[in-house]
């Protein structure tokens, strides 16, 4: 865990010229925040309230990279903004189960959901996500 | 079956397929591997899917000298296109409807070879050192296959991909090769087992399939057969010839490409692109924006990819996104790699590239100036 958000630091860091110090800043707090998110204590009782303000707060983090990007003159897309946008539709299945009823059906949609976001290779999110949705669905 | 029935058929079957070993010419493959020849032979007098689409596009009759004619009579196929409507009109032939491709572009494409196995059916075998003999015959069943399902999507109101962004899928997938398969992808379209299910998600695909089984349009014939076989009893994806066998298996994969194609557009895609696509409703580029759109949620990146790239995309104006996807849009590099959000669309733009070495002139030059459009011929 460490390890990973050092890493990522350190990327974040290096990554593209392009790319404004403030961008850089806001993916490196939402990507502390995503693996808080993944490694949080929650059950099917306090999901709502833990996951769903969590999430929100990532969205908010990507709404404010666009707001940087929209201000810049060639239409820039950044690689922090193109991260973002892809790690929210990834755990958005854990998102809209901690919304729901988590029902049978809910936890079937959320499970389809998840594996159609990874059709051909898994990797460390996705098992993530799969035990994080196990959680609320067994 | 009684016994003598059943020693004619499988004496005109050899004798078949004796006269179709003899008479030969693959466009890719073998002449002894005749698996797939003889899958088309059977399909021709045993399936009613076949049937109803050789029906539909008058396969094997004069009429189809109209969309460059392959597997008719060589005296017709040498007429030009205006001959040919002449002729069937003379010959009191009502015209078949255009297929969708010149057939010259399938079998540009069919050259293309992959690592891969390939499956013969009915048994199912996987084999990587087998090379199946496919015909002209073959190759324009399949473009007629995909013009008949096609036609049907868009007559049921279904979203459709524009079959020049279809033929950059196929390209890539297979090559307009039935038997490949890979070791999560089947068939034509290399479909994945989670596409399958997808199309049978009552959520989901299953809206789009029961449409097609409760079709009473013409166009629809074929797929309606197919439609409803399937939502009495799903087929599995562990079972490859399902998905491969000509006759059925191959046509459910062309079905189910159209129907995820349709699904991802209306649950993954379009529901990120609301606005926009009431802005620009009219703009001249907004079929194609959809069309690359809806193709890389196809792809092996996931939905999540695709639909993130939708978000991202969403905030430029239409000659700005079409020039912005065209180049790839990466995330922040983790162990040395970025996930690319187009990865799919750009594979299939290096893929046409390959296909204009394989073509003849003139066709060779429309390609190599406006690509897969050059194919298309409605």
């Amino acid at each position: 865990m460490r390890y990973s958000i050092i890493l990522t630091a350190l990327l974040a860091s290096v990554s593209y010229a392009t790319t404004p110090k403030e961008v850089a800043g806001i993916y490196l707090n939402f990507e502390t925040k995503k693996l808080e998110l993944l490694k949080a204590d929650f059950d099917k009782k306090t999901a709502k309230d833990k996951v769903v303000p969590a999430y929100q707060a990532l969205e908010k983090a990507l709404a404010d990279v666009k707001n940087i990007e929209s201000k810049s003159k060639d239409d820039l897309l950044t690689a922090e903004g193109n991260q973002m946008a892809y790690d929210l539709e990834i755990l958005a299945p854990i998102k809209d189960l901690a919304a729901g009823l988590m029902s049978k059906e809910d936890c079937d949609k959320a499970r389809h959901e998840h594996a159609l976001n990874f059709p051909v290779v898994e990797d460390e999110d996705s098992t993530a996500i799969a035990k994080a949705i196990d959680k609320l669905c067994n | 079956m009684k016994l003598h029935s059943q020693i004619a058929l499988s004496i005109a079957f050899l004798l078949s397929s004796t006269i179709a070993h003899a008479q030969l010419a693959c466009v890719s493959g073998k002449s002894s591997h005749t698996n797939m020849v003889l899958q088309m032979h059977n399909a021709k007098s045993a399936s009613a899917i076949t049937e109803a689409i050789y029906k539909q596009y008058k396969l094997g009759t004069s009429t189809q000298a109209q969309a460059g004619c392959v597997g008719c009579s060589a005296s017709v196929a040498k007429r030009p296109d205006g001959i040919a409507q002449v002729a069937s009109a003379i010959e009191g032939i009502p015209q078949a409807p255009k297929l969708l491709f010149n057939p010259q572009c399938l079998q540009g494409s069919n050259n293309f070879e992959a690592e891969v196995g390939q499956v013969s059916c009915p048994s199912g075998q996987r084999s990587k050192s087998t090379n199946l003999c496919q015909t002209e015959e073959i190759l324009n069943y399949q473009n007629a296959t995909i013009s008949s399902f096609i036609s049907c999507s868009k007559k049921l109101g279904l979203p459709t991909i524009s079959p020049s962004v279809l033929y950059g899928i196929y390209s890539l997938e297979s090559g307009f090769k039935p038997q490949y398969s890979s070791r999560n992808g089947l068939g034509m379209g290399q479909l994945t087992n989670i596409f399958v299910q997808d199309v049978h998600q009552k959520w989901r695909g299953g809206e789009n399939l029961r449409k097609m089984a409760q079709s009473d349009l013409q166009e629809c014939s074929a797929a309606k057969i197919l439609a409803q076989k399937d939502l009495k009893s799903k087929p599995r994806h562990s079972n490859s010839c399902s998905f491969i066998q000509i006759g059925e298996g191959m046509e459910r994969n062309i079905l189910y490409t159209m129907i995820g194609l349709a699904t991802s557009w209306e649950k993954d895609i379009s529901p990120k692109m609301n606005s926009y696509l009431t802005k620009y409703a009219n703009h001249p580029s907004i079929e194609e924006i959809k069309s690359l759109l809806m193709a890389n949620a196809y792809g092996s990146g996931g939905r999540a990819a695709a639909r993130a790239l939708a978000n991202r995309l969403s905030g430029l104006p239409p000659e700005k996104l079409l020039a912005t996807i065209k180049k790839p849009i990466s995330g922040v590099p983790m162990r040395g790699r970025a996930r690319t959000l187009n990865g799919y669309t750009l594979k299939i733009a290096t893929r046409q590239k390959d296909i204009a070495s394989k073509l003849k002139e003139p066709l060779k030059s429309a390609f190599e100036k406006e690509g897969a459009k050059a194919c298309v011929t409605q």
